[in-house]
């Protein structure tokens, strides 16, 4: 009989942009998204951004954390520009 | 008309989408006191570029150097209408839209002017009056101030009404039967961009490129000053790809390449930083090129240079992220310029002929807070390959480098892995390839030479704002070549 508990939702890469205001408090940031389920990954204080992982379907809850300007799901499909 | 919404603006661009100087050969050596900023017609009237955020500074500094009292201001009429018998009779007219002086004055006045804005910041540049740079971004002018430029006037007329013929447009013709050329002593994009004429390496400067990595036991590069470091998980900084050293190449290679090729790089005093950001098989994602950004910010360097992109449609918008991350790279202090490849996917497979329109501008060059560039040849026309600005919201192209036939160091043996469109294998230290990304670092050395011009703590916008306003009018839309071609200070 198949189990009634659902699959851990599927991470994905993601980079969240942190407003100017909390840029000096990456940490705790980081920490409140922790709670929505964000992996930290990277913390890059001059530009101040987080990089990490993330269930897909809580891109949205992220993007609602105190101090959070922008999350976007991370590409991967950068290449060389030379012919 | 700036290119953003967003809340800290960037640069406005300051050059004509269009303009009435035809392309074609390269500047004559003519003597430095008269024309020491490329071909063109000329009023024997000067243009003081000023800082857009200090006009009364500039002013002051233009008033100082040149003992000149009669100043006549555009925001002083109605709707900036300016009323041409009393300008004719200023010794300077303001233009307050344009952050542009035009000074009526004498050749030794001239030469103190342009000596006082080499040590002036509040004067961003100094260049005889050319036609179209009064009417880069001016309110329609009364035909009265045109009279006197009639053939100017009907040039630009054929281009911005897209009437096409005549003997303008013939004299056009002949000149872009000159081109550029590879020589024993420099490249054609050294030429073409007046590098090579440069008293300038951009001495000091550090300049970040993030590409795949650089060949650090390259002889031409023996001895420099160099900062690497990975951002590409299990891959050395090495360059087992052969585009990086390419690009830093460009940017940044010696005066005198120990292999006893000629010159190809542009700031050859420049401090390199070379970020891997992308693996040896020439990809690579956000994360890593963000790290890259950081890393490159954290170490004070002043120019990012980016050869990569990611494909845009039509419609795309612009990364929210990748903005933020310029804007506050040009907000910094003295702030960094990030400058980026407009992309390569507007040939028409198997041709060498353009998409019409062609596609858009990749990202993060699509961002309004940094540089997108195009390439063009050594004809000055553009590459088939090079996209356009078709998207709104920022997603234009902001200016052109050479990017056909360009010659640069590439890995030493063993030789670089395969390389598109052909797969062939590279040919030991040096390579001729084509791309927007050659492109880009002849426009991030060529930043790095300007702010040694100007001083270090010419701020970021400001540098945005000279290498707009400095590159040479092509006969090309801004849609397709920006503010035109790249040029070094002299």
């Amino acid at each position: 009989m198949p189990s009634k508990k659902k699959p851990p939702a599927p991470t994905i890469d993601v980079t969240v942009m942190v407003e100017d205001h909390r840029k000096s408090d990456l940490a705790g940031v980081a920490r409140d998204l922790a709670a929505k389920g964000f992996i930290l990954g990277q913390s890059l204080h001059e530009i101040g951004v987080l990089t990490g992982r993330a269930p897909a379907t809580a891109l949205a809850a992220l993007a609602k954390v105190s101090g959070v300007s922008a999350v976007e799901e991370s590409r991967s499909d950068y290449h060389t520009q030379a012919e | 008309m700036p290119r953003t919404r967003s809340r800290i603006t960037p640069p406005r661009k300051t050059a004509p989408p269009t303009s009435a100087t035809p392309p074609g050969t390269p500047p004559a050596a003519p003597p430095a006191e008269t024309m020491p900023f490329g071909d063109g017609e000329f009023t024997g009237r000067y243009l003081v570029l000023m800082r857009e955020d200090n006009m009364k500074a500039g002013l002051q500094a233009v008033k100082d150097a040149t003992g000149l009292k009669q100043v006549c201001n555009t925001a002083d009429f109605e709707a900036s209408a300016i009323d041409m018998v009393q300008a004719n009779d200023a010794e300077v007219i303001v233009f307050d839209e344009l952050k542009v002086a035009v000074v009526n004055t004498d050749p030794t006045q001239a030469s103190g002017l342009r000596a006082a804005a080499d040590d002036n910041g509040d004067m961003l540049a100094v260049e005889p009056e050319r036609i179209m740079y009064a009417l880069a971004e001016a309110p329609p002018l009364p035909l009265e101030f045109l009279r006197g430029y009639k053939e100017a006037v009907n040039h630009l007329y054929a281009m911005l009404t897209g009437e096409t013929g005549g003997p303008v447009s013939e004299a056009e013709r002949l000149l872009l039967a000159a081109a550029f050329a590879d020589t024993a002593q420099f490249t054609w994009g050294l030429q073409g961009t007046r590098v090579h004429e440069s008293r300038f390496s951009g001495r000091g400067i550090k300049v970040a490129v993030l590409d795949t990595g650089f060949d650090l036991d390259h002889p031409d590069f023996a001895g420099r000053s160099i900062t690497s470091r990975s951002f590409v998980e299990g891959q050395l900084v090495n360059d087992e790809n052969g585009h990086g050293t390419h690009c830093i190449g460009t940017a940044m290679g010696p005066q005198r390449p120990a292999g006893g090729v000629r010159r190809y790089g542009c700031a050859f005093g420049a401090q390199i930083f070379a970020g891997k950001v992308l693996s040896n098989q020439g990809s690579g994602a956000d994360g890593g090129i963000l790290a890259g950004i950081n890393w490159a910010i954290a170490n004070g360097c002043r120019v990012i240079s980016m050869s990569l992109g990611s494909r845009t449609r039509p419609g795309d918008t612009f990364s929210p992220i990748y903005e933020s991350v310029a804007q506050r790279a040009l907000a910094s202090t003295p702030g960094t310029l990030i400058v980026a490849a407009a992309g390569n996917e507007s040939r028409i497979p198997n041709t060498n002929t353009r998409l019409d329109p062609p596609n858009p501008v990749a990202r993060p060059a699509n961002c309004p807070s940094i540089l997108a560039v195009a390439a063009v040849d050594s004809r000055l026309g553009i590459a088939a390959f090079s996209n356009g600005g078709i998207n709104g919201q920022g997603g234009g192209v902001d200016i052109a480098g050479p990017g056909v036939g360009i010659f640069s160091s590439a890995p030493s043996a063993p030789a670089a892995v395969p390389q598109p469109p052909n797969f062939s294998v590279w040919p030991d230290r040096y390579h001729s390839i084509n791309g927007t990304s050659m492109a880009t670092p002849h426009v991030a050395g060529i930043a790095a030479m300007w702010l040694e011009a100007r001083g270090a703590s010419t701020d970021a916008r400001a540098l945005w704002q000279l290498l707009t306003s400095n590159s040479r009018r092509l006969s090309l839309s801004s849609r397709d070549a920006g503010a035109g071609l790249v040029q070094g200070p002299l």
